[in-house]
């Protein structure tokens, strides 16, 4: 019935762009609720910690800012991408079209309302921020890429077993919570004592987070070898998620 | 075209499944008792190139589940299940359908999970909403429809899809009389272009008229 790639790709075009357009369909400022969400928890963040970090950090506000737009794009993806297959029952107890598909799909939409909020980050770092080479903009944009593999490889990893394991979506929503705390979004990396330190690489944004500010507000790109792991690390991940829902897919349709 | 062997399909009863991690993990160490239904037993199907099979039954002996198991859907637990040629399966119409999209969107969405191109979309949009009778309300939103405008839209455009093998699941319960003269006439078409479908039915009328074998459950 689906032999023909073309049409899966624009299958998941098609659901993406749906889903994006239905996602603020209704409200008065339609899509720039995905800006004003992460701009508003800026405001209020900003509001408290400047004064507590403002001493010791260059440009903390925009720090802050770079730091929860980069969060913001892997909490909201990896959410949607955890509950894009249950989502989307309606569709695959009906049609028997590869179910990557629907996968794909939402992640694909998260990158769509990032894209908007990646436009008005570069846009702050440009106006306020430090003189920026190309080359930082750049290494901006493949850190938000590499953010979408990391939401891919989760949304593989645990949308179908989700089909089953319905309070897998509790779970995750807790550890985004301290997660975000986890990440050195609010804080810098150095105020955490040397021995911790290693235990917060666990959470995926961290290395993401640390290295995207330091590009950025120290137009220095360390640890390339570290840079080496975390892509191997990702791409790991999504073999293994590859795997596991192909594995998991087939039956997850009945727990629908 | 279609040949099934020896399919069997068996479901777990919902309300006793076990759908949390808790659960899952209290599994390994307590056995839960569950009621397994078995909704379809070793069934053999056999559909030669331009045959109209029809399957009735009473309700929930297994006609929709043995749909999905053709389509692929569904796994079968035994068997196997072979389909020769383009298979486009209408087990609902107007899957994906969504009442705060405009009609046109709806129509690319439900044309692209039906398998249809963009190019095959936008060529035929016109001469679908011409055949729902339905030109004038392209960018109204779904959800102004009346239901049998919703069907008619949705039936114009399971009736683009191109494809060798067909399997319907009742869908013509919906719609009023003109609306089933319509869908009878479509059926007819495909059967003069040699066209192979299994039509899930309950209407004895429909199953005669068009059907040249018919299965029971």
């Amino acid at each position: 019935m689906y032999q023909v790639q073309g049409h899966l790709w624009h299958l998941t075009w098609v659901l993406a762009r749906a889903d994006f357009k239905l996602r603020y369909h209704g409200s008065v400022l339609g899509f720039f609720w995905a800006l004003l969400k992460p701009l508003f928890i800026f405001l209020v963040l900003n509001l408290v910690f400047s004064h507590l970090f403002s001493s010791g950090v260059e440009y903390y506000s925009l720090q802050l800012l770079t730091g929860i737009m980069l969060w913001n794009f892997f909490a909201e993806g990896s959410m949607l991408g955890l509950t894009s297959f249950v989502g989307k029952a309606h569709i695959l107890t009906k049609m028997s079209f590869p179910r990557w598909v629907v996968v794909v799909a939402s992640c694909l939409q998260s990158l769509m309302s990032f894209a908007v909020n990646f436009f008005i980050l570069v846009g702050a770092l440009l106006l306020f921020g430090p003189t920026l080479a190309l080359w930082q903009l750049l290494m901006l944009l493949a850190y938000s890429l590499l953010i979408f593999a990391v939401i891919l490889a989760f949304s593989l990893l645990t949308s179908a077993l989700f089909a089953r394991y319905r309070d897998l979506n509790q779970i995750w929503e807790v550890l985004l919570t301290g997660g975000f705390f986890a990440a050195p979004v609010i804080y810098p990396m150095t105020i955490l004592p040397e021995s911790l330190r290693n235990w917060f690489y666990l959470n995926p944004m961290t290395f993401i987070i640390e290295h995207a500010k330091g590009v950025i507000f120290l137009a220095e790109l360390s640890r390339p070898d570290h840079h080496l792991i975390y892509l191997g690390v990702v791409l790991v991940a999504l073999l293994l998620g590859i795997w596991v829902f192909a594995r998991f897919q087939g039956r997850a349709v009945e727990y629908l | 075209m279609i040949s099934a062997y020896n399919i069997s399909k068996s479901f777990l009863l919902p309300h006793l499944r076990q759908r949390s991690v808790r659960g899952g993990l209290l599994g390994f160490f307590e056995r839960t008792t569950h009621e397994v239904m078995e909704v379809v037993k070793d069934f053999s199907l056999e559909v030669s190139s331009g045959e109209f099979v029809g399957i009735m039954g009473p309700n929930g002996t297994g006609k929709s589940t043995l749909l999905k198991i053709l389509a692929g859907v569904y796994q079968p637990d035994s068997g196997e299940v072979k389909v020769d040629g383009k298979l486009s399966a209408i087990l609902e119409l107007g899957v994906g359908f969504h009442p705060e999209l405009s009609a046109r969107e709806n129509v690319e969405l439900n044309g692209a999970l039906l398998g249809l191109s963009s190019g095959q979309i936008h060529r035929q949009m016109k001469s679908v909403f011409e055949f729902a009778e339905l030109t004038n309300f392209m960018d109204m939103s779904l959800k102004h429809f009346s239901s049998g405008m919703t069907a008619r839209l949705a039936f114009s455009v399971a009736m683009q899809v191109q494809a060798d093998v067909y399997l319907v699941d009742e869908v013509l319960a919906v719609g009023d009389q003109s609306f089933q003269e319509k869908c009878l006439k479509h059926f007819r078409q495909l059967k003069q272009e040699g066209k192979t479908v299994v039509l899930v039915s309950h209407s004895q009328a429909l199953v005669n008229e068009i059907c040249d074998r018919v299965i029971t459950l």
